[in-house]
């Protein structure tokens, strides 16, 4: 019996094995082709199915522009569609037989790249980042080892929608005069926006490109007492019905309840976004700034971006590999990022694009775009960052729950600390 | 007077311990109905102002839009599509696992064999695992077999979902055991081969267990989320409606797919309340006959 089972067992064990070395031989077979030869490849792409919808599809015509422009190349496409953010689960359960060409949010860059997953970009492409990008967005896709992994197309951030008929452009620059003239809605119920006192008084996040791990989390010292004591008097005005503590609750704004909230790009569009519940009534801005015993912040989210990678194991065939990256650097361009705003409202990365007319003119995207430049940090791709989401979470739930108070919040604050840096992950 | 007295106590304190009963029976049918009724009236909801009040019990508007847009707005995620994988893996695997139960249940219950024991100990402690332990070899092995591609991945998770049913034998087994075994006997001395009996005397017999088989066979695959992830990964076109539901509350699409989802997490019990009213009638049926006999 035993010796059945074990047999079947072994079996399968070899079997699975077998599955595994049959697709992970490296494929480095060099066979110089002249360059006047076409090239034959299948190039599999991820991104999200709002990008391939049948009667708005950014991919296929980004596709065809991209083989106009490469006669060089006979390519079959296999699109695929897997959000930014799932790119990490479906790539980490199969690097091998995963899409060549992917977009995925920064934050899982150094998942992907342990995973194996994610090319190193270099020569031309690797210039492009650098002359196309912010020196922000650079960061967020700039490695520990000083690497470059990935394209970035846009942005992912957070910030200010709020109610015309009840504050004006002026107002909206500062939470102080926010909060007195209307009810807003306090972001502080997750590890994404839970921060932001912290990071607003000179928290730091790995440093200031968030790919320093030696840095660690800093939000000790006198700049995390202040921002406690400042979620304190936050929590008060809570506590007497002056505020709501809350998240990205786009839909406390639409019905009414607040007349401001914060939230990301997310929330507009759409049949039951922002813009169709309050029409021209809707403001939208960067985050403001707060004053707290005499002296002022700004209010700091954690910015990121998502981007175009490359996966390595694009398999055997000559070539392939370069054309993948063209491929990812050509959906990072600057026509194809406007292209992308055009069809879809995905607001750019590109850094010229900011200077463009219709992005200048729509109030959206110069929130957001003012926001990545002044009001973010950087949010960083290290494994390291796991430990920073759910001590800021419970950290603002004891605070807004009551259990902190200015009684004991210094020891709160160095034990959170505490929890981000421990060795142990 | 006594006694009157007494009785009348024993009645009161029955009464107040029937009140107490009642009152905690009711509060919990409330809160089990509950979500159901939130559920049906987001998927009723309507109109542009108000549209993003999840906090709002009843909405302030009602429409059936969202059931229209369900079925036509299928450009960026195609639940009739879904639908249709779903319900045709669903009916495969049920076919397939009722088939296996069944055979495996009467050679267990049945038959005489050597291995019998033995394999019955060895099915109790694989079934003790939970299935989705496996998942990662799952995955390579029909990965190995090629069943991880394209057309193939409905044939992935019917494999998935039906292969190890075989092994889920017992109450079945159990309830066949408690048919006496003259019937068979008595078949056998009237020239029925083994596969006669097995469908012309125990399974009539078995008509209630089988309900409750078929529909546990249904509602495996209908309702299964992990192998459906792990499988289709990014092959949208053989999405199943759990994953569907699922990528329509990612963070960029809940503000405009709460409703749908509603509306689909609706419609998504209807095949398996179907099944259930039609398989009701037998099991009625065979709990009349299993009376008498």
């Amino acid at each position: 019996m035993k010796k059945i089972l074990a047999l079947v067992l072994a079996v399968l064990m070899v079997l699975s094995m077998a599955a595994c070395a049959s697709t992970q031989t490296p494929g480095t077979t060099t066979a110089p082709s002249g360059d006047n030869t076409v090239k034959e490849f299948t190039i599999r792409v991820w991104t999200p199915a709002e990008d391939q919808a049948a009667d708005n599809n950014w991919l296929d015509k980004m596709e065809k522009a991209f083989e106009a422009a490469h006669r060089e190349y006979k390519i079959q496409w296999v699109n695929e569609s897997c959000s930014e953010g799932d790119a990490k689960t479906n790539v980490v359960t199969d690097v091998t037989d995963s899409a060549d060409v992917y977009m995925f949010a920064n934050d899982q860059m150094g998942e992907l790249i342990t995973a194996g997953g994610l090319s190193r970009l270099g020569g031309s492409f690797l210039e492009q980042v650098k002359n196309d990008n912010t020196e922000f967005s650079i960061n967020t896709v700039t490695h520990t080892d000083g690497g470059i992994y990935g394209f970035p197309v846009t942005n992912n951030v957070w910030f200010t929608y709020y109610d015309k008929t009840v504050y004006t452009e002026e107002d909206v620059k500062s939470l102080n005069t926010m909060l007195e003239k209307g009810m807003v809605v306090l972001p502080m119920n997750d590890g994404w926006n839970a921060g932001w006192a912290f990071l607003g008084c000179g928290g730091s996040v790995f440093g200031a490109a968030g790919n320093d791990a030696d840095a660690g989390i800093d939000f000790g010292g006198e700049k995390g007492y202040k921002a406690a004591r400042y979620m304190i008097e936050l929590a008060g005005l809570v506590n007497s019905g002056k505020a709501i503590f809350g998240g990205m609750d786009a839909g406390k704004l639409s019905d009414g309840t607040a007349d401001a909230i914060f939230s990301g790009s997310w929330s507009y569009g759409g049949e039951t976004g922002l813009k169709a519940a309050l029409g021209d009534n809707l403001g939208i801005a960067p985050l403001p700034t707060f004053t707290f015993e005499g002296e002022t912040y700004k209010m700091t989210a954690l910015g990121g971006t998502k981007c175009v990678g490359v996966n390595p194991n694009s398999g055997s065939v000559s070539g392939k590999q370069k054309a993948c990256t063209e491929f990812a650097a050509f959906l990072a361009s600057e026509e194809a990022q406007l292209e992308r705003y055009n069809m879809r409202s995905v607001i750019p990365a590109h850094k010229n694009l900011a200077n463009n007319e219709t992005i200048k003119a729509d109030p959206l995207a110069v929130a957001e775009i003012a926001t990545m430049q002044n009001n973010a940090v950087v949010q960083s791709a290290l494994p390291e960052m796991g430990k920073y989401w759910d001590p800021v979470k419970v950290f603002a739930a004891n605070i807004f729950n009551g259990d902190y108070n200015l009684d004991n919040y210094t020891q709160a604050v160095d034990q959170m600390m505490e929890q981000m840096n421990a060795d142990a992950l | 007077m006594a006694k009157n007295k007494l009785s009348s106590s024993v009645k009161a304190k029955r009464i107040t311990v029937d009140i107490i009963v009642h009152i905690f029976l009711a509060i919990v049918a409330v809160v089990w109905v509950l979500p159901f009724v939130y559920l049906i009236a987001q998927s009723l909801r309507g109109g542009l102002n108000h549209s993003n009040d999840y906090s709002l019990f009843f909405p302030a508007q009602y429409t059936i839009n969202n059931y229209i847009k369900l079925f036509t707005d299928t450009a960026v995620l195609s639940f009739p599509r879904m639908f249709l994988n779903t319900l045709i893996i669903s009916i495969c695997s049920c076919v397939i696992s009722t088939f296996f139960v069944l055979a495996v249940s009467y050679c267990m219950s049945r038959l005489k064999w050597k291995m019998r024991k033995p394999y019955m100990n060895m099915a109790m402690v694989i079934t003790l695992f939970p299935g989705f332990m496996s998942m990662t070899a799952t995955y390579f092995l029909l990965k190995a077999l090629g069943l991880t591609e394209g057309n193939m991945i409905p044939l992935a998770l019917i494999i998935c979902f039906s292969s190890g049913a075989g092994t889920g034998f017992y109450v079945m087994k159990g309830y066949m055991d408690t048919i006496p075994k003259a019937l068979d006997e008595a078949a056998y001395l009237d020239g029925a081969t083994k596969w006669q009996t097995f469908t012309r005397i125990t399974l009539p017999l078995c008509k209630p267990m089988l309900v409750y088989q078929i529909i546990t066979a249904f509602m495996g695959p209908w309702c299964d989320f992990i192998f459906a992830k792990l499988i289709c990964r990014t092959n949208q076109q053989f999405y199943t409606v759990s994953i569907g539901l699922y990528t329509m509350l990612t963070l960029e699409r809940i503000g405009n797919w709460f409703t749908r989802f509603c509306a689909g997490a609706v419609l998504v019990a209807i095949p398996i309340s179907i099944l259930f009213i039609i398989t009701q009638k037998f099991y009625q049926e065979a709990m009349s006959g299993s009376v008498k006999g």
